[in-house]
C-alpha cells in the first residue's frame, strides 16, 4: 500500500487549514478560540515502572495476558530481556510506554497536528487533528493517532499498533488488538494530565485507565540522545528508568 | 521486501539509503532540473522550478483537488514536504573527495562487488548528520515559530533545530544533530550548521569529520499548479576539509505534501537482519 492510499481521502476540513495559518482543529464541540495550548517541554511526574488502573487496583489480565506477563516476568528474573526490544535494541517502546519514560517530552501544537517529540532516542508521535482519520499502511509501535478536541480536552485514539511492545517497563503485555484512547488536559499552566484507557480484549478482561501527569519544565529544546550508542558500550537503554 | 519491512528493518534502512543514492542519480531524469555551475553563488531567481509529470508513486502522486495550499508567506515553511531527489553536485561532478576518502570508498565498493557489503559500526539506525530534506524521498515535517524552525525527518528521525535568534554558542558539544543558526536573505532561509560529531565513511554516502560546516539555503517556489504542489528549492554548501578538497554544493527539491503524515522509523527493531542478509559491521 502506498502512502497516499494510507490517507482517508477526505479533505474537506483541509480547505481552511492552510498549514496552520487558520484554525481548523478537529474541534468536536470545542470552541476553537479557547482550545488550550499544550505547547511546551514536559516531564512525567513520578514516572511509573508499572502501570496500574486508576484508582489503584489490579490490571485485569485475561488468561492469555496473564500467561504473557508471567513469561515476561520469569525472563526478567533470569536476566533475559529479549522480550523487551526497547531495552535490548532501542526499538520503539510503543505509544503507551514512551509516555511513561522519565525523559523530557516536547509538544508542538498546530491546528492540523499535535507533534510529540521525545528526548529518549529522538522518538516522535504525531497526532492527526485534521478532522478526518488517517489510516496506517501497516501496524507500527506508535500506531496511528487521530485526535479531536472535546471542550478543553484533546481526545486521541491510537490504533494499528504492533503486538511486540509492552505497555510499561515491568513487561506488561498487550496484543495487536490493542487500541488506546488518551485524554490530554491542562491542569493550570504547569501541569498536563493524560488519562490513558487501554482496550485490548485479548490481553485484558475489561478496559482500564491510568492517569499520567506531567509538569512543565523550562527548557529550550531537547538534548540529543542516541540509545544505540549506549548499547554499544554496554550501558542500559533506559539509564533513568527502574528496569 | 515489503514496504513494511523496509520501513522497520535495519536492512530496510540500508536499502533505503541505496534508494536514496538512486534517487540522487535519477534526479535529472525526474525533474529536468538544471542550474548554473556556480557552486557558491546560486541565484534562486534563475532556478527553473520543476513541474513534474505526475504519476502514481509516493513522490509523484497528484495532490487531492481540495488539498490545502501552504502558507502564502514565502518565509513560512510550515508543513510536510517530500523530497524529489538531488543533483549530487551543482555541476554534476562527483564530490571532491580527498584521496584518502576516495580510497576508502573504493575499498567499500570493492567489498560490495565481492558480495561482502559492509556497514560502519555506529552508523546503523542513527540520525544522519545532514538534513536530507529534498535529498531522499521521505517526508520531512517543518515546524516553524518565532525564533526557531524545527525540521523532523522521518528517515533516521533526524532533527535539526534552527535558532533564528542567537549565534552559535562559543563552545558546541559535538552531536549528530549539530548546531544550527538561521537568518533570512530576502525570502531565502540561510542555515549555518556546525558542531557535528565525526561519522565514518559509508558506501551509501555520508561520513564527515567534526570540521563539517554546512550552509543550507532554502527558498519557497510556486509551481502555479495546485495538483503539482509547491516546492522548496534547497542548496547546501558542504565544507569539510578533512573529507573534500574544496566546498561543494548539492541542490535538491522538496514537494508540498499536506496529504501525508510521517510514519514510524523503527530501524532499531530488527538489527539481527544485518547478519541474516550477510552484511558485515565494521
Amino acid at each position: 500500500m502506498n502512502r497516499t492510499a494510507a490517507r482517508s481521502g477526505h479533505f474537506g476540513a483541509w480547505q481552511l487549514c492552510a498549514a496552520g495559518l487558520l484554525c481548523c482543529a478537529a474541534a468536536h464541540g470545542a470552541d476553537e478560540a479557547t482550545i488550550p495550548d499544550l505547547t511546551g517541554v514536559w516531564m512525567i511526574d513520578n514516572a511509573p515502572t508499572a502501570l496500574h488502573p486508576t484508582p489503584g487496583s489490579a490490571v485485569p489480565l485475561t488468561g492469555w495476558g496473564h500467561t504473557q506477563f508471567e513469561h515476561n516476568q520469569a525472563m526478567r528474573v533470569k536476566g533475559d530481556l529479549s522480550f523487551d526490544l526497547a531495552a535490548t535494541q532501542c526499538a520503539s517502546p510503543g505509544a503507551v510506554r514512551m509516555m511513561t519514560l522519565p525523559y523530557r517530552m516536547e509538544i508542538f501544537q498546530r491546528p492540523y497536528q499535535v507533534t510529540l517529540l521525545f528526548e529518549w532516542n529522538h522518538l516522535y508521535r504525531l497526532i492527526n487533528t485534521r478532522g478526518y482519520a488517517m489510516q496506517a499502511p501497516y501496524p507500527m509501535a506508535i500506531g496511528i493517532s487521530n485526535g479531536h478536541w472535546e471542550d478543553k480536552t484533546l481526545v486521541v485514539k491510537t490504533t494499528s499498533l504492533t503486538g511486540n511492545t509492552q505497555l510499561d517497563s515491568s513487561g506488561l503485555p498487550h496484543s495487536d488488538d490493542l487500541e488506546v484512547t488518551e485524554r490530554f488536559r491542562l491542569d493550570g499552566p504547569s501541569w498536563l494530565t493524560d488519562v490513558v484507557t487501554v482496550h485490548d480484549p485479548k490481553a485484558f478482561s475489561r478496559d482500564w485507565s491510568v492517569t499520567l501527569r506531567y509538569h512543565k519544565v523550562a527548557a529550550s529544546g531537547l538534548s540529543e540522545d542516541i540509545c544505540l550508542d549506549r548499547i554499544d558500550v554496554g550501558q542500559p537503554a533506559f539509564p533513568r528508568a527502574l528496569d | 521486501m515489503s514496504r513494511r519491512r523496509m520501513r522497520r528493518g535495519v536492512v530496510g534502512c540500508i536499502r533505503r539509503r541505496v534508494f536514496t543514492v538512486m534517487a540522487v542519480c535519477q534526479f535529472g531524469l525526474l525533474t529536468g532540473y538544471a542550474v548554473a555551475a556556480e557552486p557558491l553563488a546560486l541565484d534562486f531567481t534563475q532556478v527553473p522550478i520543476p513541474k513534474l509529470e505526475l504519476r502514481a508513486g509516493d513522490s509523484l502522486d497528484p495532490l487531492p483537488a481540495d488539498a490545502p495550499m501552504p502558507s502564502s508567506d514565502p518565509r513560512n515553511f510550515e508543513g510536510l514536504w517530500v523530497g524529489l531527489g538531488a543533483k549530487r553536485s551543482v555541476d554534476g561532478s562527483p564530490p571532491p573527495y580527498l584521496p584518502v576518502v576516495r580510497a576508502e570508498l573504493q575499498r567499500l565498493m570493492d567489498l560490495d562487488r565481492r558480495g561482502q557489503p559492509t556497514v560502519a559500526k555506529g552508523t546503523l539506525c542513527r540520525p544522519g548528520t545532514m538534513l536530507d530534506i529534498g535529498i531522499n524521498q521521505f517526508p520531512t515535517q517543518i515546524l516553524q515559530r518565532p525564533g526557531e524552525i524545527l525540521f523532523i525527518a522521518e528517515e533516521g528521525r533526524s532533527i535539526w533545530r534552527v535558532f533564528m535568534d542567537r549565534p552559535h554558542p562559543t563552545t558546541v558539544k559535538p552531536s549528530l544533530s549539530g548546531d544550527h543558526v538561521g537568518h533570512w536573505e530576502a525570502n531565502t532561509l540561510v542555515i549555518d550548521s556546525i558542531g557535528f560529531k565525526a561519522t565514518p565513511i559509508q558506501i551509501f554516502g555520508g561520513g564527515n569529520s567534526s570540521a563539517l560546516h554546512v550552509t543550507t539555503r532554502m527558498t519557497r517556489a510556486n509551481t502555479g499548479d495546485k495538483r503539482n504542489g509547491d516546492r522548496i528549492v534547497i542548496s547546501r554548501v558542504i565544507d569539510d576539509p578533512k573529507f573534500y578538497s574544496h566546498p561543494w554544493t548539492q541542490v535538491a527539491v522538496a514537494r508540498w505534501r499536506p496529504d501525508l503524515q510521517m510514519l514510524e522509523f523503527n530501524c532499531e527493531e530488527s538489527p539481527p537482519a544485518v547478519a541474516a542478509e550477510g552484511l558485515t559491521v565494521q
